[in-house]
């Protein structure tokens, strides 16, 4: 056989099974009168979604079915002439395009709102710790949000990267480059800590360990072992639960956090050496091949500038409507579910379509249903936090409310645009809604939100109406 | 000019990537000639292959080229509207060629105007646009084109702009001009080799093993691909075979059976010179006494075109017959047809023959596989000229194989041949020679002696030798096959009495013979 480079990604099945002819009744005496209808009848199926009279040709030597055979059988000089007739004989039909292959299963509904569960777990840390941090009042947590802000901004970068190269295939890669860039998130995001308060120890120590948890769920989370993290998470919840009930040592507020923080990072460091220990066992590190791996570390910055001005749009309404701020934490789950059924959505479009512009509309009609069904999930949220936040009583105006909402929008279609690889657009809008409130001032709490949640709106549709994002 | 002294060989999946028949023939080339300096240039899919062969000192430089790796050329899509246009326009013609068969004579012009884009880097970039879609759906919905019936859609479209832009990769693909072009396969392998000889001058010499164009046939049946995309894929195989055929310098199958597919595809006769493949009968020599136990031996990759499932039950019904029967088979799977062997050890269990079958794996020494049965089968499905039947029969050993490709030629009267995928047959055909002692050793003695005479290594490197002088313009240099000496009569030794007598339609274990006068011709 010649070289058999079958055309299709080599990371799919490579190859399947031959074809397999249907069993043909033994002939048990004279040919009847029609020997080529028979076979045209025998072989109907495959001669009806032939593309040419060769396929067919293919197909009858492939069953065994000689030119001597075929001269002495079906009266054909070679196999050929037979085919051309059976081709010309059968009537082309085409197969239904029968169910589309299975594509990645994305996690069920549950799966996603355990995820979002666990990204707002972490913030009872802040709880916990509330007493130890107090004395400096409000500005006690301004450290704690530089931190946050510095890391999540690294973080997602780093995400990023690794996520290439496990794109790539190459999952030792993936685990040095977040063994390499996770100590320096943390250092990051404690000198932005030391930076904005370097004389309050113990919010500077707290960012510090913050940082460190940040890390260690994008290692996680990355080399997908984000399951750790429940364990990881319980001292951390259990002593929320316990000091809400009655008050607890001081020890015990920053022992706990710490328990959760050593855990997550022990859990981090055997995850990465895991993977690297499976596939380096002789130190083959050296050979490599350049130049497969991602273009540069360039890439990557997009991803942090998406991660600091979602991040900063965050820590803005949280500062405003802490309720709120836990209801968006929460809504990553059902939002992180939505964006695989607007991925469904959009490939069924992609299937039933027949023409660009029928497409463009199924995907402006795939994205008002996801944009309303987040909308819901975070009115509902919202509505329970309001309920169940102490001293939430009078609580925020509507204005504020529909903020959130917006806001909402904003993180939904930036990461839409985000996992279709637009990433350029998400991060300057989002920097630049950040940023806009400096030059108008009020404007954070509604006209931010609404405008960028427009333009993100606009630009799906520009963007992923085009059937090529959709690769 | 090259004097034949420099050949760049391309490959597309095989050397020196994977271990089976071609990459052999092509390992073997080149050892012959270590007076020739070789470039390979081998297509492979995400890059990440292994080399498995080691190169021989005379090849210059190895280039891996993947059709499935970082995209190559420019990032962007030209931009300049005079760029798009000739690029837009070029591909239009290219589709028309493949979706309408009345356009069928512009593919070659339409591939050179897409080569001129590929050299200038622009291809693959332009390739990935929206327009590229666009332009693709607009096209096969007319309702004039056959495609439009089978209601393409817009999934479709990208799926095949895709397809298009990785296989035309290697038409970016450069190759040195003082070199003589050497493409191992037809398809993909030819593009640089297309692209060269109209830009370079560069000489261009194509050989078939197996039959490029009917693999692909085959491949695609299974394909998840809905028939639009199907259709243009195999357009593209089908046209760019033909341009293959039409344009190479010479083409040189190793059988003759190649060339019923390749005159179908528009080769010139007068082009076409037969090289069978050789064998070293040193390094297979006489394989000596059978072994005590009585085994049938089978060597190849464990690949789903070997058929082997045939095998496994033909096995079966031998077994039924001869109880202490083994089967031997020497190979292994390579990465991706794991699932295969897996099924076919099920099979074996199935058929409650697991205890006679063993997988010995890839064999370091090969003839020490030939020498481990009495006979040695094959059950292919395709085939070009199998080394394991040249191989066996270096040996001394007779085989059972199927009718397939050169298979007939190289075996001529020194084994028996049966319709593949007929489990029956081959099943009587080894019980046959394994009851007969004395035919199974007269038969042995005359296989080797045919490779002897007719399949030596020597005699296939020294034909290339001669075929490289003389595509390089070196004068008085032109490879005649030795007509006395090679099977020009096969199809007179095809008709001998003996053949007659145990081929597949002559013979009760496939289907009832006719009777010569009653039968439709």
């Amino acid at each position: 056989m010649s070289g058999s480079l079958w055309l299709k990604d080599p990371g799919a099945a490579v190859r399947d099974a031959l074809p397999r002819v249907p069993e043909k009744p033994r002939p048990t005496g004279p040919a009847g009168a029609d020997p080529v209808g028979e076979l045209a009848d025998r072989l109907d199926d495959f001669v009806a979604a032939a593309v040419h009279p060769d396929e067919v040709a293919a197909l009858l030597e492939s069953d065994g079915l000689t030119d001597e055979r075929i001269r002495r059988r079906y009266g054909h000089e070679d196999s050929f002439a037979l085919a051309e007739e059976l081709y010309a004989r059968v009537e082309r039909r085409f197969p239904p395009s029968g169910d589309p292959p299975p594509g990645p299963a994305g996690p069920t509904l549950l799966v996603c709102l355990l995820r979002g569960l666990l990204f707002t777990l972490p913030g009872l840390g802040h709880l916990l710790a509330a007493p130890v941090l107090a004395g400096g009042g409000r500005t006690a947590y301004a450290p704690l949000l530089a931190a946050a802000l510095a890391g999540w901004t690294w973080n997602q970068a780093l995400a990023h990267r690794a996520y290439t190269w496990l794109g790539l295939g190459d999952r030792p890669a993936a685990a040095g480059a977040l063994l390499r860039g996770a100590p320096v998130g943390v250092v990051l995001g404690t000198a932005a800590a030391a930076a904005v308060a370097p004389l309050h120890v113990p919010a500077v120590l707290f960012a510090a360990g913050q940082s460190l948890y940040l890390a260690a769920a994008t290692v996680l989370l990355v080399l997908s072992r984000e399951r750790v993290l429940l364990p990881v998470l319980l001292p951390l919840v259990g002593g929320a639960l316990f000091a809400a009930l009655q008050p607890m040592p001081a020890r015990a507020h920053i022992v706990l956090p710490l328990v959760s923080v050593t855990a997550a990072t022990g859990a981090a460091a055997g995850a990465v050496a895991g993977v690297l220990r499976r596939a380096d066992p002789g130190g083959r590190r050296g050979n490599r091949r350049r130049g497969v791996g991602p273009r540069g570390l360039g890439g990557s910055v997009p991803y942090g500038l998406f991660g600091l001005g979602s991040g900063a749009l965050v820590l803005h309404a949280a500062l405003d409507a802490p309720a709120f701020a836990v209801a968006l934490t929460l809504g990553m789950g059902p939002a992180e579910w939505l964006l695989y059924r607007f991925r469904a959505d959009s490939l069924a479009g992609l299937r039933a379509c027949t023409s660009p512009g029928a497409f463009r509309i199924s995907v402006a009609a795939a994205l008002a249903r996801s944009l309303a069904g987040y909308a819901g999930a975070l009115l509902t949220l919202m509505a329970a936090a309001m309920l169940l936040w102490p001293g939430a009583g009078d609580g925020p105006d509507a204005a504020t409310a529909a903020g959130v909402l917006l806001l909402g929008a904003v993180l939904w279609t930036g990461l839409l645009l985000q996992a279709f690889g637009a990433v350029l657009s998400p991060a300057a809008v989002c920097c630049a809604a950040a940023l806009a409130p400096l030059l108008l001032p009020g404007s954070e709490r509604l006209l931010v939100p609404a405008g960028a949640s427009g333009v993100l709106v606009l630009l799906v549709c520009a963007q992923l109406g085009r059937i090529t994002a959709h690769r | 000019m090259s004097q034949g002294r420099h050949v760049t060989m391309l490959t597309e999946g095989t050397y020196p990537h994977v271990h089976g028949g071609v990459s052999t023939w092509c390992d073997q080339l080149i050892r012959g000639m270590p007076e020739v300096g070789f470039t390979v240039t081998s297509l492979t899919g995400s890059g990440r292959e292994p080399v498995t062969w080691e190169l021989p000192p005379n090849v210059r430089t190895h280039t891996a080229v993947p059709l499935w790796g970082p995209r190559p050329g420019r990032a962007h899509a030209p931009r300049r509207g005079a760029d798009r246009r000739r690029f837009l326009h070029s591909f239009e013609r290219f589709l028309l060629s493949l979706l309408d068969p009345d356009a069928h004579g512009d593919f070659g012009a339409a591939l050179d105007a897409l080569t001129d884009e590929a050299r200038a880097g622009r291809l693959s970039a332009a390739l990935r646009t929206e327009t590229a879609v666009r332009t693709l759906m607009r096209l096969w919905t007319r309702p004039s084109l056959p495609t439009a019936a089978a209601g393409p859609t817009v999934h479709d479209a990208l799926t095949a702009v895709d397809l298009l832009e990785h296989a035309l990769r290697p038409l970016a693909v450069r190759i040195p001009e003082d070199s003589v072009a050497h493409a191992v396969s037809s398809g993909l392998a030819t593009l640089p080799a297309l692209a060269a000889q109209r830009l370079d001058g560069v000489p261009f010499l194509l050989t078939e093993h197996g039959i490029y164009l009917r693999e692909r046939y085959l491949g695609y049946r299974t394909e998840a691909q809905r028939w639009p995309v199907k259709a243009l894929m195999l357009g593209f195989y089908r046209e760019l075979n033909t341009l293959g055929y039409e344009r190479a310098d010479l083409i040189t199958p190793c059988n003759r059976y190649n060339r019923r597919w390749e005159e179908r595809g528009g080769a010139l006769p007068g082009k076409i010179r037969t090289v069978y493949n050789g064998v070293d009968p040193h390094a297979f020599p006489h394989a000596g006494a059978e072994p005590s136990v009585p085994t049938l031996s089978w060597a190849g990759r464990i690949d789903p075109i070997k058929d082997l499932e045939t095998l496994i039950r033909a096995f079966a019904l031998a077994r039924a017959e001869l109880p202490a029967l083994r089967l031997r088979l020497f190979g292994a799977a390579p990465a991706g047809c794991e699932w295969y062997a897996t099924g076919l050890e099920k099979l074996a269990a199935e058929l409650g023959v697991a205890d006679g079958v063993f997988w010995e794996g890839r064999a370091g020494d090969v003839a020490r596989a030939y020498a481990a049965g009495h006979v040695v089968v094959l059950s292919s499905i395709s085939e070009g000229f199998p080394f394991s039947i040249i191989e066996a029969m270096s040996c001394g050993r007779t085989t059972v194989s199927t009718d397939v490709g050169g298979v007939r030629e190289a075996v001529g009267d020194t084994g028996l041949v049966v319709p593949p995928r007929e489990p029956e047959a081959l099943a009587a055909a080894a019980l046959e020679l394994l009851r007969d002692d004395e035919r199974r050793a007269a038969l042995g003695r005359r296989a080797r002696q045919r490779v002897v005479d007719l399949f030596t290594l020597r005699r296939s490197v020294d034909a290339f030798r001669q075929i490289y002088l003389e595509l390089a313009g070196t004068p008085g240099a032109v490879y005649e096959p030795p007509a006395a000496e090679t099977v020009a009569d096969w199809t007179l030794e095809l008709r001998d009495p003996w053949y007659q007598e145990h081929t597949a339609w002559g013979h009760h274990w496939s289907e009832p013979s006719e009777p010569e006068t009653g039968g439709v011709r």
